[in-house]
């Protein structure tokens, strides 16, 4: 009797224990799961896909990776600055066009625009079959197609002709055997894009305040004008710009400053920014703002600004201001006696303001150098009108002159003596001007590099090394020529 | 009468503290009777209480009282008493007319032969088939440490313990025959049966601790077994009067070196030298030079370590219950300031036997450690305290006009004794576990045992500091607003439960053991993370309320589902078979992964028992073993199959409209859901030989492949859109290698001497690593960077990068060698005579990336220690000496002190380039000296050394003595550790360097083994102590 009860216990309790599954069925805290019916599930599902789809802007304009750097750099406008010649690799490489394809401003350019283009394509795949408001719906999926294009645009601009993906594939091992499109191809397919955004997206006006930042109308617009504008195809520029006009929906902001403070983030004049804002939580990946003032902002004269004084206005940039043009103040200022500051020899230096903390602008520094509140203006009105003057200068110089006058009318902030209007011009002299009125008004923001090239003015930037036939494109990263095992040939002029 | 005095107070003593025991243990009492015939029995002189007396052919009998007396009625003239006790041979008496006797009895050779630990079970030595590694507690307690980890340093062949810091209380890195895995490779510890940490337990506790080597050893454990299995037994109670035991000792811990640095006239020397080579002006004129003062920065953050270790213990028992009681207390000061740890462990192991054939009993432990540490982790002087002091310019005082402390000249620093006083990095862990069991013998031959182990811990860190690259203000001051708190709370619970039935029979000559069992754990450790900046300078000792503070955290469970078994069989003692089995289940994987399946099998042949060899004189023992097993491992993180969805701010795909933050969720790598188990399959052939009875060597020889070694993936394309890596079984990694023991044991009269000696020879090469680039770059010091590579056809963690071949002599040598761009930014920068030649291996006449080659290993050819004790009369004397041959240390110290201008020089830097024919190894000195400090050999030191890591000398007071003072054993000893070293490894300040924490990681790092970035190097011991049984 009592060995049975020994046993029986024994048994019991090996046998008791043997439900396994549900004893191995541990939760995962803090893990979302995205397998097939956990994620697209409803409109909430479709909102955190499409908000995802921005967060490469996000990441490609919150430091170096963004044009402040690329665009301005190696140009005419700006040094790379920094603590020393050599202080950041991927700048000093850009600054004397030695550019290798293993630098991570290539890796991190190329990368993250697939990144977005990932969740462009899920978004596009999902959201359709969502049970949702039918409205939201056709915004979400303008929104999707407006950023793919966007994505695109930035790998057609850097590096020509890329593999491209309308669909997400099954595996990764399928995205290789993609060959890389030409460049027209990926101009093609990005105007188409902007196109598919533009029949869905609301206008700037219809938007709720608190989704102030998402694509517009205007902004696929605005990006058609651009990348036309990039592609040389005038007429395109002409008649997209005249859309944009149409829509009525933007005028300049009344005073140049006023654009690059906090108050005038998404002004009258705004077609299309990037969001940041202090997140105001500390280190790590929880920030939601940008580096941007702290990496191009002064090292020395001030402690708390404690920047790391990337990209530094060049004498030339300097030299474009007409006398007493206000727009020189309200872009830049001066400091002196920098750790490192090529312009001349006691290393003095000028800082942009349009990505500044406090004193400079009125955003305030950021208790983490990373996490600061600054918008990055992508596309402005301002500069709208000077690719339609471009556009229009020889068949309407009345008009061109008209465009560029009304910017200059902004700037001379109702002095008379200053900025006169231009008139009576045309041809090359009308050109001329528009190109200079493109360098002032838009100085710093990222832009200088890309009109030397498309405007064949390469010319200006052989000085200071660069290769025309090779440095108009960035080399495709090593890693991915690695990857593709030679089914993804490099650019021009790069070796392996 | 005095000594009746003292003999009452001590009575008192020991009623005192029986009373205080009886609060903790219910103690039943045995009585003794009285008559005729009175005795003690001894073992070894100590008296030995519940031994059986008994008359032989008759049923009278008695047992031996706490105190080893006995009283037995009726005993007739000319009659044999026979005493007998468990473990001891039985022993027949013939009574004459006496009436007092005085026994001591011998151990049992049967039960000399060790009883050994094997998971689940006990195994007698010689049925062992495995390679298992016996550490008595002898030998844990000699070592002058006070973690457990430390004292198994060169204690068994085959297990590598190497100090990864000389910081107080700082864990050890060990591994267990070789680097299986990229990933972790701790040893799976089991404390008295459940899994525990080899940090948290008290040496003095321990009665014994097995290692696990072999996978026919480690099988049972299955998917723990891959890194090996340490069992750790703890002391428990013996029937007999209460015994107490003190250790107390009290040290000294003192720094063993100290770098040799410039004097101020020196140093301005090498700088003037340095700027003029480079074209720039000098620094100090010959007076200014001549003038300056030298002050001594390296020794500023130095002290003397004070060390106390006190241990008591109370134990004893009766019949139906015995216990363990002790506590313990540990506080060790280290060589730098502020740097401490202190340890208070309490344990309670107690056995209450129902009857013969039911006992149950529980073991609670409960541990507080307190560590401060100072820092130890970064890849630059500032963030290494034990070196940061040596490279301030010797010229500067320590402290400006208005008592500030100085700023260092044209870098930045942090000041040695404003980081003692600014940064405070503290670390509480409270441990508390509950082992408690049943133990049932029934049907004669089953045996069944029921373990429940619930246990809980907390942590709590608090890390306040000024962060690396702080500089001082004009004032000397620290710029406030850059200061910066993390906290930590970790809370972890958990519980195992395992149930256990044997089988156990002999028929004839035929041994059959086998059991079945069942285990599972359940545990869920709870982590919260804060950073607070923005810390106003008003406040000096912040918490998360003082800035803005920034939150992150988890909540980890696990659950883990065995079952096992095993056979054992033995034929006439001769021929011996083992089989393993078992199934794990694991919440760490997919749904199809989750249950694994470990085999092993194992053979062993007793020669020594078969009859030609029965009645050698010369063989005592000669067995040979053999053994197969496949093991796991699963230390690898929890979920990581799932396809992963990230979201939520840390998420990083959270974007901002109208200036507020709006959610995001996105993937960024792919899903492996069918990550497993790393799986080890290895051989083991061994060697058990003793002879002319004094000598014995035990050899193994063993092959171990982990197959499916974890890696992190990068997605195939960027192209994917995915970013982030995903875990693969996908390497392959190779351990094989010789194990040595050799020992000998003799007395001569009053001379006894046992020595002993280890040594193991491990070769490790990961055979296949499927990754695109073929490789894993790791490794970060000053600014070099990428210095060690994981990839097939190399061990791990092999050391890469340039080779140097001299300095060159004149310009016709720089005319005939390779340009060297140095900086890729600065290509024309052209060698010069005093710059160093590299090698050019592909003779493309550029030195670049692909010239470096492998410089250097980290693993070492063999490693070996040798124990020996002496004993004559009432001294004992043991040394112990533990050396490691052929690994290379990769040292940032030459770059720091040999090739930077603005801090200070060590004096080896006096030998750098200055003219044809000066230096052919130390280049000239430049500020810009990027060409001579790139990657190469320049930064691979020889990291073999010998140790004399333990001596001490002990004597115990005579009989005479301690019978005076009414105690059973008084012995003082003095000791002494890291007494002296024997290396080649000048530069730096130990040669013992063991993994580096990964700024970015939590644990030590296999991708970074023997890297010297400036570690904290072990301390040298002195101290004295009493050992006190009373």
């Amino acid at each position: 009797m009592k060995k049975g009860i020994y046993i029986l216990g024994m048994l019991l309790i090996l046998i008791g224990a043997c439900k396994s599954d549900e004893f191995l069925d541990t939760t995962p805290y803090g893990v979302a799961v995205d397998t097939p019916g956990a994620f697209f599930r409803n409109q909430d599902d479709a909102l955190l896909a499409i908000n995802a789809t921005y967060r490469n802007l996000r990441q490609r304009y919150a430091a170096f990776a963004g044009d402040y750097g690329y665009g301005n750099i190696g140009t005419d406008d700006a040094w790379k600055g920094g603590g020393n010649p050599a202080d950041n690799e991927s700048l000093a490489q850009k600054e004397n066009y030695t550019i290798t394809p293993t630098i991570g401003e290539i890796t991190d350019r190329w990368g993250q625009s697939y990144q977005g283009i990932l969740n462009a394509n899920k978004v596009l795949e999902n959201v359709p079959g969502i049970d949702m408001d039918e409205a939201l719906k056709t915004r979400i999926i303008g929104e999707a197609y407006f950023l793919r294009a966007v994505y695109y645009m930035d790998l057609a601009k850097w590096f020509g002709g890329v593999p491209i993906y309308p669909k997400n594939l099954a595996t990764p091992a399928e995205y290789l055997d993609v060959p890389r499109s030409t460049e027209e191809e990926t101009w093609a397919f990005v105007e188409e894009n902007l196109l598919e955004a533009l029949s869905r997206l609301p206008k700037k006006s219809e938007y709720e305040a608190a989704d102030i930042g998402r694509a517009t109308q205007g902004a696929a617009l605005g990006f058609l004008v651009r990348a036309n504008a990039l592609q040389n195809d005038l007429p395109q520029v002409k008649q997209y710009s005249e859309q944009l006009f149409d829509l009525g929906e933007y005028s300049l902001a009344p005073t140049y400053k006023e654009i690059w403070q906090s108050t005038g983030e998404n002004g009258p004049g705004s077609i299309f920014e990037v969001q940041f804002t202090e997140a105001g939580q500390g280190w790590g990946s929880i920030t939601l703002g940008s580096a941007s003032g702290t990496a191009f902002g002064p090292r020395q004269g001030n402690d708390n600004y404690a920047g790391w004084g990337f990209v530094q206005a060049r004498q030339e940039l300097l030299d474009e201001f007409e006398t007493d043009d206000p727009r020189l103040d309200h872009s830049l200022f001066f400091v002196p006696n920098q750790e490192y500051g090529p312009l001349d020899a006691d290393n003095n230096a000028y800082f942009g303001k349009k990505v500044a903390y406090a004193p400079f602008t009125d955003y305030p520094i950021p208790a983490v150098p990373t996490d600061g509140s600054n918008n990055w203006r992508v596309l402005r009105l301002a500069d709208i009108y000077l690719m339609y003057a471009e556009s229009i200068y020889q068949s309407d110089p009345n008009t061109a002159m008209e465009y560029v006058n009304r910017i200059r009318q902004r700037a001379r902030e109702g002095n008379n003596a200053l900025l006169p209007d231009i008139t009576g011009l045309s041809g090359q002299v009308l050109l001329d001007a528009i190109y200079h009125e493109r360098r002032v008004e838009l100085n710093l923001e990222g832009l200088r590099f890309h009109d030397l090239i498309r405007t064949n003015r390469k010319s200006i930037l052989e000085q200071y090394g660069f290769q025309v036939g090779k440095n108009e494109k960035m080399p495709i990263p090593q890693a991915e020529i690695d990857n593709y095992g030679g089914r993804l040939p490099q650019n021009e002029g790069y070796s392996n | 009468m005095k000594l009746t005095v003292i003999n009452v107070k001590h009575r008192q003593y020991r009623k005192w503290l029986l009373v205080l025991l009886v609060l903790l243990i219910p103690v039943i009492c045995v009585h003794a009777q009285t008559n005729t015939i009175t005795g003690k029995v001894f073992d070894n002189g100590i008296p030995l209480p519940g031994v059986n007396v008994f008359i032989k052919n008759s049923t009278s009998g008695t047992q031996t009282d706490f105190d080893g007396n006995f009283v037995l009625n009726n005993v007739p003239i000319n009659s044999v008493l026979v005493f007998s006790y468990i473990g001891f041979e039985p022993q027949e008496v013939t009574i004459g007319t006496q009436t007092s006797l005085s026994i001591t009895m011998k151990e049992d050779s049967q039960s000399l032969e060790e009883v050994i630990v094997v998971g689940y079970g006990a195994q007698r030595k010689s049925d062992l088939t495995g390679a298992i590694s016996s550490i008595s507690a002898d030998e844990i307690v000699r070592a002058p440490v006070v973690s457990t980890t430390q004292a198994l340093q060169g204690r068994a062949p085959g297990v590598s313990v190497i100090a990864n810091s000389g910081q107080p209380g700082a864990a050890p890195l060990i591994r267990i025959r070789g680097t299986g895995t990229i990933n972790n490779t701790a040893p799976y510890v089991i404390i008295d049966g459940v899994p525990g940490d080899l940090n948290n337990i008290n040496p003095s506790d321990v009665k014994s601790i097995e290692v696990l080597k072999d996978a026919s050893a480690t099988a049972i454990y299955g998917s723990n077994g891959a890194n090996g299995v340490i069992l750790v037994t703890t002391k428990a109670g013996r029937v007999g009067k209460l015994k107490i035991n003190i250790n107390s000792s009290i040290g000294t811990r003192n720094q063993i070196r100290e770098l040799d640095v410039l004097n101020s006239q020196e140093y301005a020397g090498l700088i003037n030298e340095g700027l003029t080579n480079s074209g720039e002006p000098a620094r100090f004129t010959n007076a200014e030079a001549a003038a300056l003062p030298t002050f001594e920065w390296g020794t500023l953050n130095l002290q003397t370590g004070f060390f106390q270790n006190q241990q008591v213990s109370l134990s004893g028992g009766t019949e139906k219950v015995n216990y363990f009681v002790s506590y313990g207390y540990v506080n060790e000061e280290g060589t730098l300031r502020d740097s401490n740890f202190d340890r208070h462990n309490l344990r309670i192991n107690n056995e209450y036997k129902v009857n013969d054939n039911i006992k149950f009993g529980h073991r609670i432990t409960y541990s507080i450690t307190d560590q401060n540490t100072r820092r130890s982790f970064g890849a630059f002087l500032e963030s290494q305290s034990a070196i940061n002091g040596w490279a301030w310019e010797p010229y500067l005082p320590f402290f400006d006009q208005n008592g500030g402390f100085t700023a260092p000249v044209n870098r930045t620093a942090i000041h040695p004794l404003a980081e003692v006083r600014f940064d405070t990095n503290n670390d509480i862990r409270r441990n508390f576990g509950l082992n408690a069991y049943v133990n049932v013998d029934f049907l004669k031959d089953f045996n069944f045992v029921s373990t429940y182990a619930p246990g809980f811990g907390t942590r709590e860190a608090y890390d306040f500091d000024l962060p690396t690259g702080t500089t001082f203000a004009e004032n000397g001051g620290v710029v406030q607003n850059q200061r910066r708190l993390q906290t930590r709370s970790d809370r972890f619970t958990g519980y195992t439960w395992s149930n256990v039935l044997t089988y156990a029979k002999e028929i004839g000559r035929h041994n059959i053991t086998a059991l079945i069992g069942h285990e599972q754990q359940e545990s869920e450790s709870f982590i919260s993370t804060t950073t607070t900046v923005d810390i106003p300078d008003i406040i000096n000792d912040p918490d998360i309320s003082s800035g803005t503070t920034s939150a992150a955290g988890s909540r980890t469970p696990l659950a883990v589902l065995s079952y096992f078994s095993r056979v054992s069989y033995n034929f006439a003692d001769r021929y011996l078979l083992t089989g393993t089995m078992r199934w794990d289940g694991a919440s760490v994987f997919g749904e199809n992964e989750r249950f694994g399946r470990f085999p092993a099998i194992s053979a062993a042949w007793n020669v020594h028992n078969e009859k030609f060899l029965e009645n050698s004189s010369f063989i005592n023992q000669l067995k040979l073993r053999g053994g197969y097993g496949e093991v796991g491992n699963r230390n690898i993180g929890t979920f990581g199959y799932l396809p992963r969805l990230q979201a939520g701010p840390t998420s990083g795909f959270d974007v901002v409209f109208d200036g507020a933050r709006s959610g995001g969720a996105a993937a960024r790598q792919i899903a492996n859901q069918s990550l497993k188990w790393e799986r080890a399959v290895s051989t083991n052939f061994g060697i058990d030989i003793s002879f002319l009875n004094d000598f014995s060597i035990t050899v193994d020889y063993f092959d171990k492949d982990t197959d499916g070694a974890i890696l992190p993936i990068l997605p195939l394309t960027q192209t994917s859109g995915l970013s982030d890596t995903t875990n693969f079984n996908i390497a392959e990694i190779n351990n094989k290698g010789w194990e040595f023991s050799v020992s000998y044991k003799k007395r001569f009269g009053d001379f006894g001497i046992r020595a002993t000696g280890y040594m193991d020879m491990i070769d490790n090469e990961v055979t296949s690593l499927d990754r695109d680039s073929g490789f894993i770059a790791s490794g970060t010091a000053a600014i070099l960077e990428d210095f060690a590579r994981t990839e097939a056809g190399f061990p791990i963690s092999y050391f890469y990068g340039l080779q140097t071949n001299g300095i060159y002599q004149n310009a016709a040598e720089v005319a005939a060698g390779p340009t060297n761009p140095g900086d890729q930014t600065n290509p024309n920068i052209v060698n010069q005579p005093g710059d160093i030649r590299y090698v050019d291996q592909n003779g493309d006449n550029v030195i670049d990336g692909d010239d470096r080659v492998q410089i250097g290993s980290p693993h070492p050819d063999f490693t070996y220690s040798i124990n020996l004790d002496f004993d004559y009369k009432q001294f004992d004397l043991s040394l112990f000496f533990q050396g490691v041959e052929g690994n290379d240390i990769f040292t940032a110290l030459p770059y720091f002190f040999e090739a930077e201008l603005s801090s200070n020089f060590t004096r080896s830097a006096l030998g750098r380039w200055t003219g044809p024919g000066t230096s052919n190894t130390l280049p000239r000195l430049t500020v810009d000296n990027t060409k001579n400090v790139r990657t190469s050999d320049r930064y691979v030191y020889d990291g073999s050394y010998l140790r004399l890591k333990t001596v001490q000398l002990g004597y115990n007071f005579p009989k005479e003595v301690i019978d005076r003072l009414h105690v059973d054993k008084l012995r003082v000893y003095f000791s002494g550790q890291n007494l002296i070293t024997w290396d080649n490894y000048d530069i730096g300040l130990d040669p013992e360097i063991g993994t580096t924490f990964f700024e970015d990681a939590t644990g030590p790092n296999n991708r970074t083994l023997g890297l010297d970035r400036g570690v904290y190097p072990q301390p040298r011991t002195l101290l004295f102590g009493i050992n006190l049984t009373l």
